[in-house]
Formats: C-alpha cells, structure tokens, sequence
C-alpha cells in the first residue's frame, strides 16, 4: 500500500520535457544565409475552455491567418474553416494553424481570448524566397510529424542538419515550479550542425532572372542553367525553372519538387560531340589532320539515314570543321574509327552512365547500354548525342573535365559543416585523370572556333574568348522522336586558358526557333556578360 | 547530587533548543528552496524569452540584409545597373607623373 502510494506521488513530482534540437542553418559561401532556423508556433484550442462564440473568435483570428486581409474571400474561407474546427464539442484540443510567425502569434496572443494556446516548433526562413528551391529542398512532415528534410540539401543532409533531441527529467509541486532538492536528470540536446555551400547569391540571383526572362522570350516550356567551378567541382550557381516556394511547399504539385538538373535525363543532342571528339582525339583514333572521307554526303547505316542537321555536306572536312559545322556524318566517322568499345570506355571515363555523387537528394541516370551490345546504328547516333540520355550535371562534370585540362571533378555543394565549437571542411576526393592535357588543349581549341565560328558567332561578347557548343536536340516521345519539338543547350567555358566556370544552359521546347543557337546560346552569353565583371574576367583580345 | 540534576537540565535546554534551532533552520531552508525553485522557474523562462528575442531579431537582420531586398532598395535609391561596360586597356596610362 505505502510504496504503491510512494509510487503515486512521485508521478505526480516527475515532469520530463524532450528539448528540441535546433535544425542547422545554410549559409551562403560570404557567411550570409540562404536558410535561417526561426521560431514558429502551432495554434490550437480547447473547445471546453473558450468563452465567446465559436464564430466571434474565427471572426477576429481569420484575418491574421490569410496571406492577404484585404481578401474578402479567403478570410471568409479561413473563418469558416476556424469556425467549424472551434465548434467541435467532443475533443478538448484542436490545431487551428500550423508554422504560424511569431508576429502574428505576438497580434493573436494579443486579442487574450481564453482556450487559445500556442506551441513553440522550429520553422525555416528564406531570405532570398524562393531562390534556389530545388537546390535547398525544404522540410516537411514525416509519418510521425516530426521535421524532415525532402529533396535537395535538406533532403541529403537531413540527419546532420536535424541534430538530436535532448531530455531534462525533474521534480516539481503542484505549481509546476521545479524542487531544487529533487533529482533532475537531463540529456543535452545536439543542434542541428551548420552548412556552409558554395552557391554564390549573386550568382545565383543573376541566373534564375536570366532563365525566367528567357523562358518567357523564348517561349520556353521549363530550362535550367548550372555553374560549376571545373577545377573543384563547387557548384556557383544551379536555377531551374518551374520552380516552387519552399516556405509554402504545400501549395505545390510533387513535380515541381525534383531538381530537373540532376533527376532528369535528356537527348544531349549536338554538345554530347564534344565528348566523344575528346575520346577519339585521346585515344588516337583521330587527329587534328585527319580528314573525314565519308563527309561528302549522307550516309546510310542499317537502313537508317545519317544527315547533317542543315542538309550541307563538307567533303573531306577536317575534325575541328566537324565540331565547328555540328556535322552528324564527321562525327559518325570519327565513332567508326574510335569503335563501340573505345566510346563506351571513354563515355564511362567522362562519368556518363554513373551518378556523379553530387551532395543533393534525388539524383538518378540513365545507364549505358551494355559494353559489346551496341549496334552499328547504337554506335553512329550517340557520336551526335542521340539514343544517349545524360542529365545537365553529368554534362557539365564531363566538360569540366575539357576546360581543367583533364581531370574528371566531383561536383559538390556544402564546403563546410559547422558545428558547435567545430567545423570541417569538405574535401572531395581527388579528380581522376581522363583524357590527357594535350587532348584537352586540342578539344577547347575545337570548341574556341565552335563558338567563333560556329552557329552562335553571331551572339558571342566581343573582346572574350570562350569555349562552347551547341545542342539541339530532338525529344523521343513513345518509339519516335516528336516532330515539333527540340531541346535547345549550351555549354561553355571561360576564361579558356584557365576557366573559372563552367556552364551549361538548357531550354525545354523553345517555341521561337527550332535551334539552340538562336535560343540557349544568346541567353548563355547574357548571363556571362554579367558573371564576367563579377567573377574579374578581364577581355583577353 | 544539584549539579547533576542541573546538568542533565542544561543538556536538555541544549538539546531542545539545538533541535528548536534545526527545525526553524529546515523551515527557513524549505521556503527558501521553494522560492529559489520559483526563481529558477523564473529564469528559465526568461532565458526562453530572450532566445526567441534574438532569434526573432536575427531573422529581422538577415530579412533587411538579403540580396533581394538589397537591390529593392538600391533600386529605389536611383542606383542603377551598369549597362555598357567600358574595359580600359592596362597599357593606357591614366595619368602622367610630371
């Protein structure tokens, strides 16, 4: 009887309270932030407990909880909503709102209406709203309501970033006031660690408004533009456009959560011939002298047709005329030189088919097909970028690769991880070798008079030399390719002699003209107008 | 045999009033324990407020200090973009010393 009592009443002194474990930061490489931790409240109500009339009160919080008070409409709707929640006499606790500002709690806390209670919770604040969505990720709910990071770095770094929640067990009276004699046991909460990225504001802000003004003029169903650092791997700058709000990620369909930069896979077309160049040039198949015999005309592989994209044909054209020219024939030429087994080691050297391992949530390829399976016709469309799918990360890794002299980086975006009294830098595993520098000086040339030259000439800085290609290619839509639509790209780099990024600018189905010249290639060189004063790239010439 | 007697009294007058003394100190020391337990409540609570303080404050600095509401306000401020760059060549010299 007595230790049952004993029992009892130390229940009634034992309070344990979980302390929540800050979620970390994510800061800008100048120390700014992209995402603040901030305080944000749960509203909830206690039927049995309120005074005033379930309508009264949803009268006077409504206009507090809509996004515009002047919206007749929507605070009609969010009274309603309140009213019928507040009305409900079977339960003792209900949630009026969720992730509520501590503003707006501070104006309800005001209205002291009795029965209305409010829950601390951490929220996440975007000082740059919804820049770089895709990038970042946001938090969410998991099944158990508690905080977890969805997609991009909340997603992959979710665990650091969440930290581990602490316990402080002690002894209080009736009052709620803690016995100082009592035992007080307590678990130290873990914050959250902070992230530090290399995405540069700047940067990032010039490319999401040059990509959503040229969706719009070019009439563009969606794009993205990706910088990256060819010597690190650091990734400067990553937009895509649709993209989402993460502070209202719940207004969104799924869709427009997946980072279309490193998820989703497409036909490179005409810049994929780089790459193989690259692999035909390094592995001697072909060389600067050496002439294309079979460019004189179309030609015919399997009963398939092989044509240049403007139906002109170059006899005898050397390689840099076929890069230059975008010539599907000279590149088909120079892949029965190499063989389907050079190209497919080549390919797999730039990292085409693997992951490339970059630090955000969601990232997924299309492998190759297996080595010794391909066709003659496999072998002849993948020369000029078809039949191959690639995302724009792996792209923009494998010409980096061109533009460092060739080394294959790792791309990344955390630089440091921040925690408390300590920090770490990230540093990526070393580059493996891919193509020699020799070929990786010829290529850049190839890719210099691409851009003087080529389609694009037309729209390139005057006074800078940069090393680029265009891709236009078509979109296989169910067994064909679709007859109205094309991908438009544009991948360059700049300053050639040591480049400080590498980008690569992707239109979806440009409405304005069928080629990528008239479309990506002009939106690229308006962005690096603006990067080149920025990053201090002088003009060379 | 009145020594002993008063003695034994002294001892217990001791006794009593050490125990009348302990009593009144264990009095003193709950009451002062629960005030100090209040305290601490109270403290706690403060320190809670602060933090929401500096952090509502710290969320008011990074909003005013971010790039977009930097360039809303260097925009109306008449701060304009640079729209035609002029590179000067670094053999050119700017100015002459006599």
């Amino acid at each position: 009887m007595g230790s049952t009592l004993s029992q009892k009443a130390q229940s009634q002194y034992d309070s344990s309270t979980i302390t929540a474990a800050p979620r970390g930061n994510i800061l800008a490489p100048d120390g700014s932030f992209w995402v603040l931790r901030n305080n944000v409240w749960q509203i909830t109500v206690n039927p049995k407990l309120i005074k005033e009339s379930p309508e009264n009160i949803a009268k006077k919080i409504a206009p507090f909880l809509v996004d515009d008070s002047n919206n007749i409409a929507s605070v009609s709707a969010e009274t309603q909503k309140i009213n019928n929640l507040i009305s409900k006499q079977d339960v003792s606790w209900v949630s009026l709102a969720q992730k509520v500002a501590d503003s707006v709690k501070k104006n309800i806390q005001a209205l002291g209406i009795l029965g209305i209670d409010f829950t601390q919770g951490g929220g996440r604040f975007y000082p740059e709203a919804s820049a770089a969505a895709q990038l970042l990720g946001f938090v969410g709910k998991d099944d158990g309501g508690n905080d977890m990071g969805y997609f991009g770095l909340e997603g992959y770094y979710n665990l650091p970033l969440s930290g581990k929640p602490g316990f402080v067990g002690q002894e209080k009276d009736a009052k709620g006031t803690p016995i100082l004699l009592g035992g007080t046991k307590e678990v130290t909460a873990i914050n959250g660690v902070d992230l530090t990225i290399s995405v540069d504001k700047r940067i990032q802000l010039l490319i999401e408004k040059n990509l959503e003004d040229g969706i719009v003029k070019y009439e563009a169903r969606g794009g993205s533009v990706t910088i990256m650092d060819p010597y690190t791997g650091k990734i400067l700058g990553m937009a895509t456009y649709p993209s989402f709000d993460p502070s209202k990620y719940w207004e969104y369909n799924n869709e427009v959560f997946r980072n279309p930069v490193i998820s989703d896979s497409f036909e490179p077309g005409s810049v994929f011939k780089v790459l193989v160049m690259a692999g035909g040039l390094d592995s001697g198949a072909v060389t600067l002298e050496t002439k294309c015999d079979i460019c004189n005309g179309p030609i015919s592989v399997d009963g398939y047709q092989i044509e240049t994209w403007n139906n002109k044909y170059h006899p005898n054209s050397s390689m840099t005329d076929v890069i230059v020219d975008s010539d599907n024939v000279g590149m088909t030429f120079v892949g029965q030189k190499m063989g389907a087994n050079t190209l497919y080691d080549y390919l797999q050297k730039f990292g085409i088919g693997n992951t490339t391992g970059i630090d955000l949530q969601g990232e997924s390829v299309s492998p190759l097909r297996k080595r010794g399976t391909w066709s003659n016709v496999d072998l002849d469309t993948t020369t000029f970028g078809q039949g191959v799918a690639v995302t724009a990360i792996q792209m923009v890794r494998a010409v980096s690769a061109i533009a460092n002299g060739g080394y294959l980086p790792f791309p990344h975006v955390v630089t440091q991880i921040q925690g408390d009294g300590w920090q770490e830098n990230v540093e990526p595993s070393d580059s493996p070798r891919v193509i020699s520098q020799k070929t990786a000086e010829e290529i850049t040339q190839m890719m210099v008079d691409a851009a003087n030259l080529g389609e694009a000439k037309w729209t390139k800085i005057p006074g800078f030399t940069v090393a680029a290609k265009t891709g236009t290619a078509q979109i296989p839509v169910a067994g064909h390719y679709d007859p109205t639509n094309t991908n438009h790209s544009f991948i360059g780099f700049a300053p050639v002699d040591h480049p400080k990024f590498v980008m690569l600018v992707m239109l979806q189905s440009p409405q304005s003209s069928p080629w990528a010249a008239e479309t990506a290639a002009p939106l690229w060189y308006s962005i690096a107008k603006d990067l080149f004063p920025y990053m201090g790239i002088q003009p060379d010439r | 045999m009145k020594n002993k007697f008063n003695l034994k009294n002294l001892k217990m007058y001791v006794l009593g009033g050490l125990c009348g003394i302990l009593a009144i100190l264990s009095i003193f020391m709950t009451i002062e324990t629960a005030a100090s337990g209040a305290e601490v409540a109270d403290l706690q609570k403060k320190e809670a407020q602060l933090a929401n303080q500096q952090q509502d404050i710290e969320e008011n600095l990074v909003e005013n200090l971010s790039v977009n509401s930097l360039r809303e306000k260097s925009t109306e401020m008449g701060f304009a973009k640079v729209s035609n760059l002029v590179y000067v060549s670094g053999g050119v010299p700017v100015a002459r010393l006599p």
